[in-house]
């Protein structure tokens, strides 16, 4: 079941960067790519429980800033060692420049 | 075609996953002398030993992996020899063809020689899982642990065993710890750290002998102190494991010499990891970090594959103590000109040659360090008063800094 939640403004996300939103003991990265999308990820890096809000986006990567590890945050896909397991994504809208995210039904 | 890797380490499991990532379809075979598949050592001296739950190591890869991307791994076995000209390997009475090897057999704890140790008892050194568990039984409150050598090892336990109410103390031959791998700054923080939570530091002494009946119960050093210890952990640096390449012919520089590529003097021989050394920018080096494990080994994979791929190191190592998160990249010099960095968040030194950032240490601010190291590895020097000051948005240097070339 989809459960939309209010993260943040669009404009609190800076253009190729990522913030840290937390909600409910749970916590979430929400990304903002260079085409100006909107993405949504589990905020704890799969490798050692690191918040992910202190790493590095580049292009649709986000570089774990604790060993280094990448993900394709689009898809959660592990890039590079030592992550291996694959990011939780969450359906992401912007509505009148608010980001939602879904956390019912994360992938 | 198959490829046969010597060691279970991170090296030898990045190659592996490596290979099966970019396609590599032949036979894959991994040799190991130890009991269970490759696992981080990193936590042995953190984590792992401060809250022990025996038997749960860090797997490196997941447990399916093995079967599902089809690599053999033989657990338990030594390789005892190589023929580099018939291309097999030795291992008990078993022979092993491959048609390429990948020497991924990592380095070993050094000891101190017998003379100082005298055969006791409750000597360990921390290296593998059976180190750390044989270690763990002796971690109780009110036991006298002493530490021989200041390195990150030695340090990291040292608050470990702090933290779990050990009295400690930490002998250290240079004048000063973690002299080998840290600038003068970084070293006194630690330092600091440590005197703040009762461990005790002595810089400048060298270990005379140990002495005890059965177990070691004093630590004497060259200047006559006698220091009473329950248990002494050792933990002055390790060797590169080179015996095997060494027996075969193998060129060694202290290591197994290896070219860019990450290739021995051997046809189809190559190898990575903490064994392997190579020069690199007019030294040679020996990295021993996770971090060049996985990507010289990475490297290796795809060069068995045919991508003639240079390794380009950008050292990266990690140290956790008491509550403090250090974080190091690039290669420190102690001709190196330092700026300090100093934020609500955390601070930093930059390490500078000439007007070209080489190096950066991070303490507790993640955020500042993958900034910092993306500009080593884009090889960006921002000037050092914009560094110096507190009230720049570091990340706005990533794009505007000067260029020069990548460490
Ligand atoms: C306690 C501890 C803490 C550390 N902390 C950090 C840290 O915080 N950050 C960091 O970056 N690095 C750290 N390191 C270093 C890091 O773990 C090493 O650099 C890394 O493990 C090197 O990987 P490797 O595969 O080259 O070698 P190894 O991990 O040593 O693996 C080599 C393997 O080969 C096997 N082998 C050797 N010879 C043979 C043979 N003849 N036949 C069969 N098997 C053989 C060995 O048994 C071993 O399993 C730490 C190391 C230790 C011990
Ligand atoms: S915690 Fe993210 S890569 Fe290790």
């Amino acid at each position: 079941m989809a459960t939309w939640i209010e993260a943040c403004a669009a404009e609190d996300v800076e253009n190729e960067d990522l913030i840290r939103f937390d909600h409910n003991e749970q916590t979430f990265a929400i990304y903002r790519s260079p085409d100006d999308e909107y993405y949504c990820t589990a905020g704890l890096c799969t490798h050692e429980e690191v918040h992910l809000s202190d790493g590095l986006v580049m292009g649709h990567i986000i570089e774990c800033p604790m060993h280094n590890g990448q993900f394709d945050y689009r898809t959660g896909a592990p890039r590079r060692s030592p992550a291996c397991i694959k990011l939780k994504i969450y359906p992401v809208k912007v509505e009148n420049g608010t980001v939602f995210i879904d956390i019912g039904e994360p992938s | 075609m198959r490829v046969v890797i010597v060691g279970g380490g991170q090296a030898g499991a990045s190659v592996v996953s490596k290979l099966r990532q970019l396609g590599f379809d032949g036979e894959l075979l991994m040799i190991s002398q130890e009991t269970v598949p490759p696992y981080e050592r990193p936590p042995l001296s953190k984590k792992h030993l401060q809250n022990h739950t025996a038997g749960k190591l860090v797997a490196i890869l997941p447990e399916e992996f093995w079967t599902e991307c089809r690599v053999e791994l033989r657990l338990n076995t030594r390789v005892d020899a190589i023929d580099p000209e018939a291309r097999f390997l030795q291992a008990g009475k078993e022979r092993i063809d491959f048609d390429h090897l990948v020497l991924a057999t990592g380095s070993s704890a050094r000891r101190l020689p017998e003379a100082i140790t005298n055969g006791l008892e409750q000597i360990f050194h921390l290296r593998d899982v059976e180190d750390a568990n044989a270690l763990h039984a002796h971690l109780q409150p009110g036991t006298s642990l002493v530490i021989v050598g200041g390195g990150y090892i030695g340090m990291e336990l040292a608050a470990t065993a702090r933290v779990k109410g050990l009295e400690v103390t930490v002998i250290e031959r240079d004048d000063r710890i973690l002299k080998r791998v840290a600038s003068m700054p970084l070293s006194n923080e630690i330092g600091r750290w440590h005197r703040d939570n009762g461990v005790r530091i002595i810089e400048c002494a060298g270990v005379a002998k140990l002495s005890g009946r059965k177990a070691v119960q004093n630590v004497t050093l060259q200047d006559g102190t006698k220091i009473r210890a329950d248990i002494v952990v050792v933990g002055v640096g390790v060797s590169p494991r080179t015996g095997l390449a060494e027996a075969a012919g193998l060129e060694l520089h202290n290591g197994i010499s290896v070219n860019a590529l990450g290739l021995t003097s051997r046809p189809g021989i190559w190898a990575a990891g903490d064994c392997a050394s190579f020069e690199f920018e007019g030294r040679v080096l020996r990295l021993e970090n996770v971090q060049n494990a996985i990507e010289q080994a990475e490297t290796v994979a795809e060069n068995i594959l045919g991508a003639n791929k240079n390794y380009r190191p950008l050292p990266t190592f990690w140290s956790e103590q008491f509550d403090h998160l250090v974080q190091i990249a690039g290669l420190f010099h102690p001709s190196m000109t330092t700026v300090n960095r100093q934020t609500p968040s955390g601070t930093s030194f930059w390490h500078y040659h000439d007007d070209n950032l080489k190096a950066v240490e991070v303490l507790n601010d993640p955020k500042a360090f993958s900034i910092a190291r993306r500009m080593l590895a884009d090889g960006r020097s921002p000037a050092a008063d914009e560094v110096a000051s507190p009230d720049l948005n570091l990340k706005t240097l990533l794009k505007t800094s000067k260029k020069t070339e990548p460490v």
